[in-house]
């Protein structure tokens, strides 16, 4: 059975720098799997290759058997994979809702000039569009904010908005670019289990984070990069007792354990 | 909801009949204000789409409606084309306009693509001024040949309902593009693209489709404008003029129908209002732009729509206390 994601031997270049060196993973269906590593060493840079904003130098990339190395953004997240950012980018002049429903855009079938003359057709997306929207702001626990306007949303909520908007697409693997940061320890553990509960569905989780509570009782396996490079893989405990690890990132800390 | 629906088709229908009235009763310069009126709405309605929800400057907008407004010109009364034709050519070359305009788009972004329109703009003006030939130059070209209204009353009067209809249907259109699937796609390319890509939307397409979009409304109007005024002269197409048209955007409200034409009523009604104030019109008229731009920024109908809201939850309030 081919994995739900698989990177085989990817390296990203900018000039000079060596942003991600040669680095291989795999991700397997229905697993929680965690990128973690410190500041600078390409976790970002691999997302961003993952889902086509960049496209490696030289290695490629599998999402369930097919080659996506060189696809278009769009493409690959019609193909089912979904991601949240980690500066939130959501759409600021729209509501809560609003938000959510452009996740649908690519699911109805319509073209424009068919729209216009056929707008019975549209309306009926429309409602189709607006009653999944509905349904997942209510699943991700936000329906008493669904009309507001996302700019006056405080933080916390539009992390959850990400979320939902990346549901709306029907992803079978989610993307999260640090989930937990800036968020206080009850609204993070509101969000794991979120994620948990996203996660029992039958999606495919692969998330980038720092903080080490979440990462360490959430995920199933973890790939730690260090300069671009992989360090190590392995199941959490494994993780919190290689003595590379501990020295690149973890630090002395966890050692105790 | 549904009460909702009738009420905003009540309202427009009463806009509607006292705009035929307000024709039929008023003197010929009134008349061609009024005239100049409708095609201005089409333009901002058309501009909407690229400059106002998608985010891409357009300062292109005289220069395509003066290729519509010349092609039809020209394939209807030099070459005697059947006039429907020649529009239905018209429509087509909005695609093709909306497409070379849309190519670029992808690369430039910002001043650049400002500075590409306004030079698109300025070789389609210059172009027409010097194809003496085929469009008759600086001296303009004479007497056009109008659409034929239920084919048999080709007068002036008869042709303001004519392009009455069109306007209707135009904004018909624009309201469903603009309130579905296809207004926030675009809205999320301008807030946020790298996130509308990452939600499988193809931003390339859309940019075109929304430029090919103000092409097609734009060269709708040049043919709603030649037909009019019968009579088409280059300096009619000047940059400035398409600036004026992002100034109606900008007064009236970015991204909502009732907005671009309330915008689009009030500039093009404004400076015939202040023609009295003689030399002083158009620092008046200037001024007037600059305070909007600087206090009202989202234009007149975002004032409007809070002043409704706030009255919504007074009324809503009222109720809960009662």
């Amino acid at each position: 059975m081919p994995a739900m994601l698989e990177l085989k031997n990817i390296t990203k270049k900018f000039g000079g720098l060596v942003a991600v060196n040669d680095l291989s993973m795999r991700v397997d269906e229905h697993e929680i799997h965690a990128l973690i590593g410190p500041n600078g060493a390409g976790k970002t840079t691999a997302t961003n290759m993952i889902e086509g904003v960049y496209h490696p130098t030289s290695g490629q990339i599998f999402f369930k058997g097919q080659d996506i190395t060189n696809l278009k953004t769009h493409e690959i997240a019609r193909l089912g994979i979904g991601r949240t950012f980690q500066n939130i980018k959501l759409y600021d002049t729209m509501t809560a809702l609003e938000n959510v429903m452009v996740g649908g855009h690519q699911l109805t079938k319509l073209d424009l000039f068919p729209s216009i003359i056929n707008p019975k057709g549209l309306m009926e997306e429309e409602k189709m569009l607006k009653e999944k929207a509905e349904m997942l702001i209510e699943y991700v626990g936000l329906s008493g904010i669904k009309n507001e306007y996302v700019k006056n949303l405080p933080y916390g909520n539009k992390k959850v908005l990400e979320v939902a908007r990346a549901l709306m697409m029907d992803p079978e693997l989610l993307l999260l670019d640090e989930p937990a940061a800036g968020l206080n320890p009850s609204e993070r553990a509101d969000f794991v289990s979120l994620l948990m509960r996203i996660h029992s569905e039958g999606k495919t989780l692969f998330f980038i984070e720092h903080n080490m509570d979440v990462v360490m009782n959430v995920s199933h396996r973890i790939t730690v990069v260090n300069f671009g490079a992989k360090i190590a893989e392995g199941t959490p405990q494994e993780i919190q007792t290689n003595p590379e690890v501990i020295k690149a990132y973890l630090g002395e800390r966890y050692k105790v354990k | 909801m549904k009460k909702k629906y009738w009420l905003i088709l009540l309202v427009s229908a009463v806009i509607v009949v006292a705009y035929v009235l307000l024709f039929m009763t008023s003197n010929s310069y009134i008349q061609s204000v009024m005239n100049m009126l409708l095609y201005n709405i089409v333009l901002v309605l058309g501009l909407n789409f690229i400059t106002g929800l998608t985010g891409q400057m357009n300062m292109a907008t005289a220069g395509m409606m003066a290729l519509g407004a010349y092609s039809f010109a020209i394939a209807d009364t030099s070459y005697n084309v059947n006039p429907w034709l020649s529009l239905l050519m018209v429509l087509a070359l909005g695609l093709v306009i909306g497409r070379a305009l849309g190519y670029p788009s992808l690369r430039l972004q910002g001043f650049f693509l400002s500075l590409t329109t306004i030079g698109f703009n300025e070789v389609v003006r210059i172009t027409v001024n010097n194809l003496t030939d085929i469009t008759g130059g600086a001296t303009g070209y004479k007497d056009v040949r109008r659409l034929p209204f239920f084919f048999q009353f080709p007068d002036k009067n008869s042709y303001f309902y004519l392009n009455l209809i069109f306007t209707l249907i135009m904004i018909a259109i624009a309201v469903l593009v603009v309130n579905s699937k296809w207004g926030r796609a675009y809205k999320s390319i301008r807030d946020n693209y790298e996130a509308a890509e990452a939600t499988g939307i193809d931003i390339a397409k859309l940019k075109i489709q929304a430029f090919t979009l103000a092409a097609v409304y734009s060269v709708v109007a040049g043919v709603m404008y030649a037909g009019y005024s019968q009579y088409l002269n280059p300096t009619a197409f000047a940059t400035s003029y398409s600036q004026n048209y992002v100034a109606m955007l900008m007064v009236g409200g970015i991204g909502s129908v009732p907005g671009n034409i309330l915008g689009a009523t009030l500039v093009t009604v404004l400076p015939e209002v202040l023609r009295a104030f003689q030399n002083y019109y158009w620092v008046m008229f200037c001024t007037i732009c600059l305070l909007m731009a600087i206090f009202v920024p989202d234009g007149l109908w975002s004032l409007l729509q809070k002043a409704i809201r706030f009255v919504q939850k007074k009324l809503n309030r009222n109720k809960e206390v009662a």
